[in-house]
């Protein structure tokens, strides 16, 4: 048993009401001396009744993915809610070396269909074409909505706005396009939580693009963006973007 | 209310199971951010420690003995101990800082209220109530706010000696009555 004197200690530690360098001291003492940890444990069950008495505060919702995303290489418990992107993107980036050598030899016949389809759209001269909208409702863990996209065609402006959505801090939120080939996904720049924000839709984005389908997802990334230009972070939102206009 | 389910699914996440891990969290975040943040009252601090209580018992770290009683009230007390720690060395660090202070009484929960609501928490408001009031209220402050024995002197314009016994006697005595109950 601690005598009385170490046995007030482990109490008024536990109480918490030791400043900084008493406290280190009783951490010390609590790891070499098994009487002084056992009289900590102890006291920590007697006072732990008190500790349910606090007002439950509910913590912000970006807490559970920051815990989630430390606890290792699991699947994410919102993966089923987005399956498909998820498992796209974890295997677009284990096979990032692959599609960059692959990519050399596609590139030259990628530019040329790229120059046609842009070409096709400039066309001088072209009958003007009616505004499309595309919309998007990303969506992240038990079906909450973080953000709402919408794009018109052909001014290729997305209008990102936040629904409920938080940073958690030195992180930042980076919106990428994900195609239905093979292509890895294709960063659209970081978003912000604030306000509405608009950006330029790049040309990769067309018309048969998005027949085939588009999903968008955001995912979270070190502060300043993923830094190899591929998402490296958890996906935290996701959604497919689909034509809202006939 | 969830209380019968916390010890097997503390013992499940220390297996790894993710699906525990998501349960308990929703259970009791609520509570561990509740603890933290009255104690560190900025959310960014507390939501570092109650990450910290939550990865320590993903790690099988934190060893749960069923003899400790509530579980809710053994990860509290990870919770409580982590947030001290944060507090103590930030104090170090910018002596003095007061911030916030004046939020505190509304709020200081009152565990004669909610006493009805646990046996192990009865035990120990019967015990509590028999100490002088300035005992409890010191008792109280530091247990809920985290102060040190010089918070509470200056907060009571009393000494830092007379606040210690205070405390100490408090702390005796609660000890007395638990083992006597």
């Amino acid at each position: 048993m601690a005598s009385k004197h170490s046995d007030t200690l482990a109490a008024e530690y536990v109480l918490g009401t030791l400043n900084a360098s008493e406290r280190a001291e009783a951490e010390a003492l609590r790891a070499s001396d098994p009487a002084f940890s056992r009289a900590v444990t102890e006291w920590e069950a007697r006072l732990a009744p008190l500790g349910e008495t606090v007002a439950d505060v509910t913590p912000p919702a970006t807490l559970w993915s920051r815990i989630e995303a430390r606890v290792g290489q699991q699947p994410p418990a919102d993966a089923q809610l987005i399956p498909d992107i998820a498992a796209q993107i974890d295997a677009l980036k284990r096979s990032l070396v692959a599609w960059r050598m692959a990519a050399m030899g596609a590139g030259a016949a990628a530019f040329v269909a790229l120059a046609l389809l842009f070409a096709n759209i400039q066309i001088p001269g072209a009958p003007p074409v009616a505004a499309e909208r595309y919309v998007a409702m990303l969506q992240g863990a038990e079906g909450k909505t973080g953000f709402l996209i919408t794009m018109e065609m052909p001014s290729r402006q997305f209008a990102i706005r936040p629904v409920s959505a938080e940073i958690p801090p030195t992180k930042s939120f980076e919106l990428w396009a994900v195609m239905k080939d093979d292509k890895p996904p294709m960063t659209l720049g970081l978003v912000g939580t604030e306000a509405y924000a608009m950006m330029d839709a790049p040309p990769e984005i067309d018309r048969e693009q998005l027949d085939k389908g588009i999903q968008l997802a955001i995912s979270l990334e070190p502060e300043g963006g993923a830094p190899a230009g591929q998402p490296m972070g958890r996906v935290v939102f996701a959604g497919n973007l689909i034509r809202q206009t006939p | 209310m969830a209380e019968p389910d916390l010890k097997a699914l503390i013992e499940a996440v220390a297996r790894g199971e993710s699906d525990a891990f998501r349960l308990l969290y929703n259970a009791t975040s609520s509570k561990l951010f509740g603890v933290a943040i009255r104690i560190l009252k900025r959310s960014d601090l507390a939501e570092d420690v109650v990450q910290d209580t939550y990865l320590k018992i993903w790690d099988g770290a934190a060893g749960y003995r069923p003899g400790f009683g509530s579980p809710l009230g053994w990860m509290v007390t990870i919770t409580r101990n982590r947030a001290i720690d944060v507090l103590r060395k930030r104090s170090e660090s910018q002596f003095g800082d007061d911030n916030g202070d004046d939020i505190e009484d509304a709020n200081l929960p009152d565990p004669f209220r909610l006493a009805a609501q646990n046996s192990d928490l009865r035990a120990f408001v019967g015990c509590l109530k028999q100490l002088g009031q300035q005992q409890q209220d010191s008792l109280l402050l530091a247990y809920y706010y985290g102060y040190t024995h010089e918070e509470i002197a200056s907060r009571f314009g009393a000494p830092v000696g007379t606040v210690k016994s205070w405390i100490r006697r408090g702390l005796a005595q609660i000890r007395e009555c638990l083992s006597d109950g």
